[in-house]
């Protein structure tokens, strides 16, 4: 077992030193770095902010670090699918070694991903120094998203619930509909809020990090046809000390005591900033939107997103940790990209290789994301030939399989998708560690390894006339 | 012990996209190699020598038959463990020295790398590689140097088995004199070997044994020896005999033989035998030093 392990790691070795020595002896490797190094040198100065601090941050550090990611990306995937087709006749002398094909793969997947971490590593240090040189003191500082509480989420489906429509007489499809609108909530979905109707976010109790901490309370909802104004309402922030058992919207008791009260206007674009001491937040933290409608007590529904309409945060370490904090999700990208090339690369020739995965990439990246109906029904499908014919059983078959296949996707990109990185570093928010961690290990290591058990297998079938 | 290789009734024909036959490229071909055995695969282009050599090496599935190293199948590491190959050519990375070469292909045997670079030396000493080029990208090598560097690690696991494709291409005639007796070389060591070429001199000096293929068949298979001698006919060589006495011997022939045709020449060496000679004596003499080849290789072959 020992001496099959030790033989394994020395034909690993061997095939991470070759798969280095031919992209960093190469031409390419050398043409990607020049154009890299002219993207964060560049790129920064051609670009025009809208003046406002998390405007320079937003166009230097998310456009310069997605410009540079999609052509590393892109050259890492690219690769990866060269590597084995690229080596032509000369790849026999390997299938001819007892070398596994696992441990050919494995070398040369931990080359590529060192190789482009290598490179992304410069590329960071590059854009660290161009957002100290033209970034503003502001827009260098981070703020850490503080997650509603345990449970919160969970009280607000069943508040949905209520004022939605009346409850179900059987107790388990009641239970169905508010699983549903907790799915919902949990997905970002953007969910409407009628005048007269509030919608609650509860924050555990934190006590303040240092003195005179502040924490900043961020709000934005959309209209129903998905513009940012015309939307009347009340922002407020109550320091928990209610038992939170409030019988209105406006029974501002029953929260605690109000620490800040903002007034939206529909002609305005429906959104505020402001901030609270922490210390405020000690004993937890409600915050309350309340859609006012027109006087007449009408008016538009509000569109509400459970994460990404209201954002609660501290101060964080600033730009440079927070680089540091993406790496491994960045790198877990990298990783995936490396592992999904070179698996295309053991089972076809270049050409091919590149359209399948350059396909492939491109339809997870465009199919990762949720598309939400506000007007449909939890989980009700959207036939857009309903009109004119029910759907047959091939209909049902293709929509259960596409379903099945988009939710896997998204299932399996998830901790990427969560961790979020890049839109992070651009809106200044800090990267979670443990989020950025686990896309590492999940995305960067266990689903290229699954790639590697495919490559692996392709490559043992493969001939090499 | 097992038979290194045994191959039986191969077949193999290539099919296009939509998986129609193409191209019946083996029909149906035998082969065994024992240990000690020099087996050569001669045959013109498209005789299906390749596409033998590939499915017995496992690098393509036959569609009939069976091929054995060592009593395996060719896709057990196993196997594959006792067997060094020297695939055509472009058969090495350009941008490795040749002992960067050797490491790699050390590592995917999974050879320890305790002693590997003493071991890396002494086979590239053995195929005549200069020591200047040890070190030096195969870019930037000669062709018949990048060979002698892919011999090398062919030879690297102390293989049983060696198979060898077009071994000679791309050397000089001295380079091929000395591949030709490190061949013989590992058949005395008890290595089997088989090998390809179409070279039929080359051939006919080291291999013990000959499979004519053409296409996709083999017409004929022997040993040399059987397979070249001509039972028609009687040569006799007699060393020194003064040109007036030619006349003599000839007509005592005539005489003996009953009146047959009596054919009398002078034995001629080889073209390879005379420019190794010519070449000797140069160096010799001292005047085989300089020139572009010793610049760019660093020496020069030795």
């Amino acid at each position: 077992m020992k001496r099959t392990v030790a033989v394994f790691a020395r034909a690993a070795a061997a095939s991470f030193a070759l798969q280095w020595r031919s992209l960093s002896r190469s031409h390419f490797a050398a043409a990607l770095l020049a154009l890299l190094a002219a993207v964060v040198a560049v790129l920064p100065a051609q670009l025009r902010p809208d003046g406002t601090a998390g405007g320079a941050r937003h166009m230097i550090a998310g456009w310069t670090l997605g410009v540079t990611m999609a052509l590393l990306g892109g050259a890492t995937l690219w690769a990866g699918c060269a590597s084995v087709p690229g080596e032509g006749r000369r790849f026999a002398a390997v299938r001819v070694s007892p070398a596994r094909s696992m441990a050919v793969f494995v070398g040369r997947w931990l080359a590529l991903v060192a190789l482009s971490s290598a490179i992304l590593a410069l590329c960071l240090c590059g854009l660290w120094v161009q957002a100290r040189v033209r970034l503003p003191r502001a827009a260098l500082e981070t703020r850490a998203v503080i997650e509603p509480a345990e449970g919160a989420l969970d009280e607000e489906a069943k508040r949905i619930r209520v004022w939605a429509a009346a409850p179900e007489t059987d107790p388990a499809r009641e239970e169905a509909v508010v699983e549903s609108i907790r799915r919902d909530l949990r997905s970002d979905a953007l969910l409407p809020v009628p005048p007269g109707v509030a919608r609650i976010w509860r924050f555990a109790p934190r006590a303040p990090r240092r003195d005179g901490e502040t924490l900043r309370v961020s709000f934005r909802c959309l209209s129903p046809y998905g513009s940012a104004a015309g939307v009347n309402g009340m922002l407020a922030a109550y320091s928990a000390t209610g038992n939170g058992d409030a019988a209105s919207p406006t029974d501002a008791a029953a929260f605690g005591r109000r620490v800040a009260l903002v007034r939206l206007d529909a002609s305005q674009d429906s959104s505020s900033e402001f901030e609270i001491p922490a210390a405020a937040a000690e004993c937890g933290l409600v915050v309350v939107f309340s859609n006012a409608g027109l006087r007449d007590g009408t008016g538009a529904s509000a569109l509400v997103g459970w994460r990404s309409s209201l954002r609660a945060t501290s101060p964080g370490e600033g730009l440079a940790v927070n680089l540091l904090r993406a790496v491994p999700a960045l790198v877990a990208v990298l990783s995936l990209l490396a592992a999904v090339g070179l698996a295309a690369g053991c089972a076809f020739s270049f050409p091919v290789a590149a359209f399948a995965a350059t396909a492939a990439v491109a339809m997870v990246w465009l199919g990762s994301s949720d598309a939400y109906d506000p007007n449909a029904a939890p989980d009700e499908v959207v036939h857009v030939h309903a009109a004119s014919r029910e759907p047959n059983a091939v209909d049902r078959a293709v929509e259960k399989a596409a379903s099945g296949i988009g939710g896997t996707l998204r299932a399996v990109m998830a901790p990427i998708s969560r961790a979020n990185a890049s839109e992070k570093l651009a809106d200044g928010i800090v990267v979670g560690m443990p989020g950025a961690l686990w896309a590492l290990t999940a995305d960067g290591v266990a689903l290229p390894l699954a790639f590697a058990l495919a490559g692996a297998a392709a490559l043992r079938r493969r001939e090499f006339p | 012990m097992k038979i290194p290789l045994f191959a039986e009734n191969l077949r193999k024909t290539y099919r296009d996209f939509w998986g129609r036959p193409r191209t019946e490229a083996v029909r149906g071909i035998s082969l065994a190699v024992r240990p000690g055995e020099v087996v050569g695969l001669l045959g013109p282009n498209g005789s299906g020598k390749s596409t033998t050599i590939k499915m017995v090496l496992g690098l393509l599935r036959p569609d009939g038959g069976k091929v054995e190293l060592f009593g395996l199948p060719p896709s057990e590491p196993a196997a594959r463990r006792h067997v060094g190959y020297l695939p055509e050519l472009p058969d090495q990375h350009r941008f490795l020295t040749p002992r960067e070469t050797l490491a790699y292909h050390a590592g995917l045997m999974g050879l320890p790398s305790s002693g590997a670079d003493a071991r890396a030396e002494a086979l590239l000493d053995r195929v005549g590689l200069a020591r200047a080029a040890f070190d030096k990208p195969l870019s930037e090598c000669s062709k018949g140097m990048a060979r002698r560097a892919g011999l090398a690690a062919a030879l690297l696991g102390d293989p049983q088995l060696v198979v060898l494709d077009e071994p000679t291409s791309g050397l000089d005639p001295v380079g091929r004199h000395e591949v030709k007796e490190l061949i013989c070389e590992l058949s005395r060591d008890g290595k089997a070997v088989l090998l390809s070429s179409h070279l039929l001199s080359e051939v006919q000096d080291v291999c013990t044994r000959v499979a004519i293929m053409v296409a996709g068949l083999v017409r004929a298979e022997g040993n040399l020896s059987g397979l070249l001698e001509r039972r028609d006919a009687v040569r006799f060589t007699v060393s020194g005999l003064p040109p007036e006495k030619e006349a003599d011997c000839r007509a005592a022939l005539g005489v003996a033989s009953g009146g047959l045709d009596v054919a009398v020449d002078h034995p001629a060496a080889t073209l390879e035998e005379y420019f190794l000679e010519v070449l000797r004596a140069a160096r010799e003499e001292g005047g085989a030093e300089g020139g572009a080849a010793a610049v760019a290789d660093g020496g020069g072959a030795r």
